[in-house]
């Protein structure tokens, strides 16, 4: 896939997964976040091709040289969102620690990070060089 | 008062020690130890604003009001103390390994060392809290 396919894929699967929000499928909504961030994870290696490996590393690696820590912590913790949230499309659960009452509070920020997380990687693909 | 040094040193030296630990390939004890650090300064800093941490539910509630995340999970600007806390947690299920058998979720190598810095930007956030200092982000 081009870095144009790669960076339509993650809009598509972003808008998608509003679309199962909205229509009651917080689990298919989730993962569909996870989908975005892995094809925008695609978009930056083909920005950075020859340097990383197709791993997180990469991104790690373009993240922490290229950006001050604020942006850099925004975008791991935006990772670690879609990662928790890929694992509750597969056991069900959000997190062990997370207690029920909060548990919906919880899902809807780790959506928004998630999905600030694809489009801010998805704008750093396209400006790096 | 207790003094901003006597405050800030003892979960900041945690995190220097569970850093060292990472660096010399003890995953486990180090990520422990980042999780241990973590809590540490989240402890200090809810006790400055007479907010008790007992369970972990307290600790999700303390982040959501010092990130202003409404009951719907809407906030305004980046919750640094949400992603933070979060991040602390996946510290803590890597070092139980919850996860070994799962690949997908299992951090491998130094992987680590992508979300390192969003716990130190968390700790040192609550540390300027636990201090009355203006906040980090």
């Amino acid at each position: 896939m081009t870095l144009e396919e790669h960076v339509a894929a993650a809009q598509r699967f972003l808008a998608s997964s509003r679309l199962l929000r909205d229509a009651g499928d917080d689990m298919g909504s989730a993962e569909l976040v996870w989908g975005a961030a892995m094809q925008a994870i695609h978009a930056l290696h083909h920005r950075d091709r020859d340097r990383h490996p197709h791993n997180i590393r990469a991104l790690e690696s373009i993240v922490t040289v290229q950006f001050p820590a604020s942006i850099a912590t925004r975008l791991a913790g935006g990772l670690d969102a879609t990662v928790h949230l890929h694992n509750y499309f597969y056991t069900g659960r959000l997190s062990s620690r997370i207690p029920q009452n909060l548990t919906a509070q919880n899902l809807a920020v780790r959506m928004a990070q998630g999905s600030y997380f694809v489009n801010e990687a998805l704008q750093l693909a396209q400006a790096l060089p | 008062m207790t003094t901003p040094t006597a405050i800030t040193a003892e979960p900041r030296q945690m995190l220097e020690v569970a850093e060292k630990a990472l660096t010399a390939g003890e995953l486990r004890k180090g990520y422990y130890l980042v999780w241990d650090a973590a809590m540490a300064a989240l402890k200090l800093a809810a006790g400055r604003r007479n907010f008790p941490i007992e369970t972990g539910e307290d600790a999700w509630k303390f982040v959501c009001d010092l990130d202003g995340i409404d009951e719907n999970g809407h906030w305004t600007e980046y919750p640094y103390h949400f992603s933070g806390l979060s991040v602390s947690e996946s510290f803590l299920e890597q070092a139980q390994g919850i996860f070994d058998d799962e690949p997908e979720f299992r951090w491998e190598g130094d992987q680590f060392a992508f979300y390192l810095p969003a716990v130190r930007y968390f700790i040192n956030s609550l540390l300027d809290l636990a201090n009355d200092a203006p906040t980090a982000p």
